[in-house]
């Protein structure tokens, strides 16, 4: 009677598994990954601003072809500009990998 | 009691009428940039700061914005009109903001010259057109007779003297395909650190970034609109998308794009006839009330 239950219960922890990265720790990550590479961030002199950090949820295909979902960090700068103009990070909700996002 | 049912029908009649007024058009004046007071609580649109709820809106020009692409919020920047005024947006702290309404056309202009044999020059040119025949042609289909749709730009042939959308290629910031400059209306693109794909038909693997995808987004800036936040650019629910497409994918402007094109660039259109038979109507009544 009750196997049922347990077949909902798995297949709720399986859908919260799914979720995988939480938004504050992928900004976390996503900030240790650009101190590491802050040598291969060229220009980009200024701290990460934390508080204003923010980040989206995508579905990304990226460049083989696979569907993953991610969190678009941004840590924004000011500028005149219509979009932010500081570091973009793309983090994998599931295995954490960050990669930099290029902007439109 | 047979005055006090003539009262009573008199009231009907005299609402009935105050309401086909009121639906016909005839409460929502023109004014200069169609300036009107904008309820901050319900918020699907914003213009502005995006963080700050006191300058969202639900709706432009009266029209309830229902699809949206499924998001919570669009972030509109700068509107045009003829005169090339396209600051007039809105100022944060007032309520009051215009809409554009372009009656003739703004220009875009190829600051380095125009080649109709360059590829670049050519998918930037099929971009602003993209955008505007796909806006008329849901304008058609959305079958609002109540609204007149007033969006088009217009490739100048020489430098225009009065404002313009100016497209420049070269060096941006490294990790941006695209700006656009909202101070000077400039249009971007950086052919300096990317390897474009400029055909005309879709990309395949292996072709590489598509050119035209940006150019989209590109004039979506250039047209009045800021990032969609939430969008899955994979199912290409909008344009507006703020981080570059997948190489070798190609992306099309969407309705829910196109829906916001109507928002930005519509006038209400009041109905003269049925003012007049409202009126009409009154003085019929008026008279008859006379009589007895």
């Amino acid at each position: 009677m009750y196997r049922r239950w347990f077949v909902f219960l798995f297949a709720a922890m399986m859908g919260l598994a799914q979720d995988g990265i939480g938004k504050q720790r992928a900004v976390q990550l996503a900030g240790e990954w650009a101190r590491r590479n802050r040598s291969g961030m060229g220009r980009r002199k200024t701290p990460l601003q934390f508080d204003k950090a923010t980040a989206t949820e995508e579905s990304w295909k990226n460049d083989r072809g696979e569907l993953r979902k991610v969190w678009l960090i941004y840590f924004p700068e000011n500028d005149s500009r219509v979009e932010p103009s500081g570091l973009a990070v793309r983090v994998d909700r599931e295995t954490g990998l960050c990669e930099r996002a290029i902007l439109e | 009691m047979s005055k006090l049912l003539s009262n009573l029908r008199f009231v009907a009649r005299f609402a009935l009428i105050t309401a086909t007024i009121s639906l016909s058009g005839f409460a929502l004046p023109i004014l200069p940039g169609n300036e009107h007071p904008h309820n901050d609580t319900v918020t699907t649109w914003s213009s502005g700061d995006k963080s700050d709820p006191a300058i969202m809106h639900q709706h432009w020009n009266d029209l309830p914005l229902g699809v949206n692409n499924g998001e919570d919020s669009w972030f509109a920047n700068k509107a045009w009109d003829n005169n090339g005024d396209t600051t007039a947006f809105h100022a944060p702290g007032t309520a009051n903001f215009g809409h554009g309404y372009i009656a003739n056309q703004v220009y875009f202009f190829f600051d380095a010259g125009y080649s109709n044999t360059d590829a670049f020059d050519l998918r930037v040119e099929e971009a602003f057109s993209d955008w505007v025949l796909g806006a008329m042609t849901y304008y058609g289909a959305a079958g609002r007779p109540d609204v007149t749709l007033g969006f088009n730009f217009v490739r100048a042939t020489k430098r225009p003297t009065i404002p313009y959308i100016n497209v420049k290629f070269g060096a941006i910031d490294a990790d941006t395909t695209g700006e656009f400059d909202s101070s000077n209306q400039t249009i971007t693109f950086n052919t300096a650190d990317f390897t474009w794909y400029t055909g005309a038909a879709a990309p395949g693997a292996g072709d590489g970034r598509d050119f035209l995808t940006t150019a989209r987004h590109e004039v979506g800036h250039a047209v009045g609109f800021g990032h969609n936040k939430n969008a899955a650019k994979v199912s290409g629910s909008s344009i507006m998308w703020s981080s570059a497409a997948p190489m070798d994918t190609r992306i099309a402007i969407t309705d829910g794009d196109f829906q916001g094109v109507m928002a930005l660039y519509t006038q209400p259109v009041p109905e003269p006839s049925a003012v007049w038979g409202g009126l009409v109507a009154i003085g019929f009544l008026a008279l008859r009330r006379r009589k007895r």
